[in-house]
């Protein structure tokens, strides 16, 4: 028993880096330190030495923020080992669609027979990184504008510098939430394809990984949490979320509050309402407020926070005694 | 059949199948057999299910008696191909946040 946990919990680190489905995977890592080194030296017009120092600043990876990032992580592999088998998973939730698509259609159509095996796959691979995109986004919404999901991914949002590791600085909560929403897109999607295609449905994949999230990853993707403040060109920030406008997200500055909900596509901050385009040479200051009291760094704050501040927006008299006052300050934004 | 005439109790399984399967395929409109009377007619039943539902009930029997016997040729396994993807996409247990 302690044996497959512990097994467990180092397979859920490794793969972070070993996994190319993954951010963090140590090629997409590689590749945006090239990206962030060709920004260096021939926009920036650095040195290589300045690049270097400029790219592992002791100030974004061994901040006290970085540092509790790292312990997140940690920390959360051993809580996914346990939780995660635990929720309803892809399999479960395609089964009871695919049985319901029975039903309610009386047979199984085969459309399949109509198109072939490639434009199915390219179809498959297409519709679900559109649909896991805007899955992403709209939940990535709801938890900044519901009060209680808000305490919860408020976590998040604490980092004051920001490094690709900071992509795991997540409560255990808003983890649920990531996985189930995962579950339910995955499942959606795998079981619409399979009633209609058949055994035709299949992921175009470069490594293992889903073709299209590959090329997310492989430009740049995790640059977004850095302090390496990459725009693109406005047209092309109207479709992809640079790196300069995901940092946007994460900016104390009130005018940059809910803007850039996105993860790989710009397109549904533009129907939203939500969009906000970077700037050449942006300076921003990450976080909540610019008040250090909101940002809090030691492991039992961020763990234990969120559940306080949850019973306190309940209006418990009890509760609210338990919580200092800045904090619904703080819980405001 | 083979396995509820063995003369092996398959225990739950064995319950979980009579539900699914019932008296016998069904029929158009909706009946079953359920048995031979003592002239040697067919007495039928209707279970009021309809032919979707019975389908769906099929693809439930391919998962029971793969999940429990462990089966390994599988000739139109409707549901094959779920299980095939489900392992091209890898599982996300870390959540990832932006």
């Amino acid at each position: 028993m302690e044996l497959t946990f512990v097994s467990s919990y180092l397979e859920e680190i490794f793969a972070a880096f070993t996994n190319p489905s993954k951010r963090i995977f140590w090629g997409f890592l590689l590749s945006s330190l090239i990206i962030a080194m060709v920004w260096c030296r021939f926009i920036r017009h650095q040195t290589f030495t300045d690049s270097i120092r400029l790219i592992f600043s002791r100030a974004a990876w061994w901040s006290k923020s970085a540092r509790a990032d790292y312990k997140i992580m940690l920390i959360n592999g051993a809580i996914n080992s346990i939780l995660a088998p635990k929720l309803i998973g892809q399999m479960a939730i395609a089964l009871v669609i695919f049985h319901w698509m029975h039903d309610v259609l009386g047979g199984r159509p085969m459309a399949g027979t109509l198109l072939p095996d490639w434009v199915v796959m390219l179809l498959f691979t297409i519709t679900l990184f559109l649909v896991d995109d805007f899955a992403r986004y709209f939940v990535h919404r709801l938890l900044h504008r519901i009060p209680l999901l808000w305490s919860f991914h408020k976590v998040h949002h604490t980092a004051t510098s920001l490094n690709p590791l900071t992509v795991y600085r997540v409560h255990p909560i808003e983890g649920v939430l990531f996985i189930l929403r995962g579950s339910l897109v995955q499942g959606c999607c795998i079981a619409l394809f399979v009633f209609f295609f058949g055994e035709q449905v299949g992921l175009v994949t470069v490594i293992g990984a889903n073709v299209l999230n590959f090329a997310f990853n492989v430009f740049g993707s995790n640059l977004r949490h850095s302090h390496i403040s990459i725009g693109f060109w406005r047209p092309v920030e109207r479709i992809f979320i640079s790196p300069a406008q995901h940092q946007i997200h994460h900016s104390i500055a009130v005018e940059h509050h809910d803007k850039n909900f996105g993860v790989a596509l710009a397109i549904w901050d533009l129907m939203f309402g939500t969009h906000c385009y970077s700037n050449k040479d942006q300076e921003i200051e990450f976080g909540l407020t610019n008040n250090p009291a909101h940002h809090r760094q030691n492991l039992k704050s961020i763990y234990l926070y969120p559940f306080k501040e949850v019973i306190a927006k309940s209006y418990s008299p009890i509760a609210k005694k338990l919580t200092k006052p800045y904090i619904h300050q703080a819980a405001k934004r | 059949m083979a396995l509820q005439t063995s003369g092996r109790s398959l225990g739950e399984t064995g319950v979980q199948l009579d539900r699914l399967i019932g008296y016998s395929p069904l029929l158009l409109g909706g009946s079953q057999i359920n048995g031979v009377d003592a002239d040697g007619n067919y007495a039928m039943t209707n279970t009021g299910m309809e032919l979707g539902d019975y389908m769906v009930n099929m693809i439930k029997v391919q998962q029971v008696l793969d999940s429990h016997f462990g089966l390994s040729a599988k000739k139109n396994d409707a549901t094959g191909a779920l299980e095939d993807l489900m392992h091209e996409l890898s599982e996300s247990k870390g959540a990832e946040s932006d």
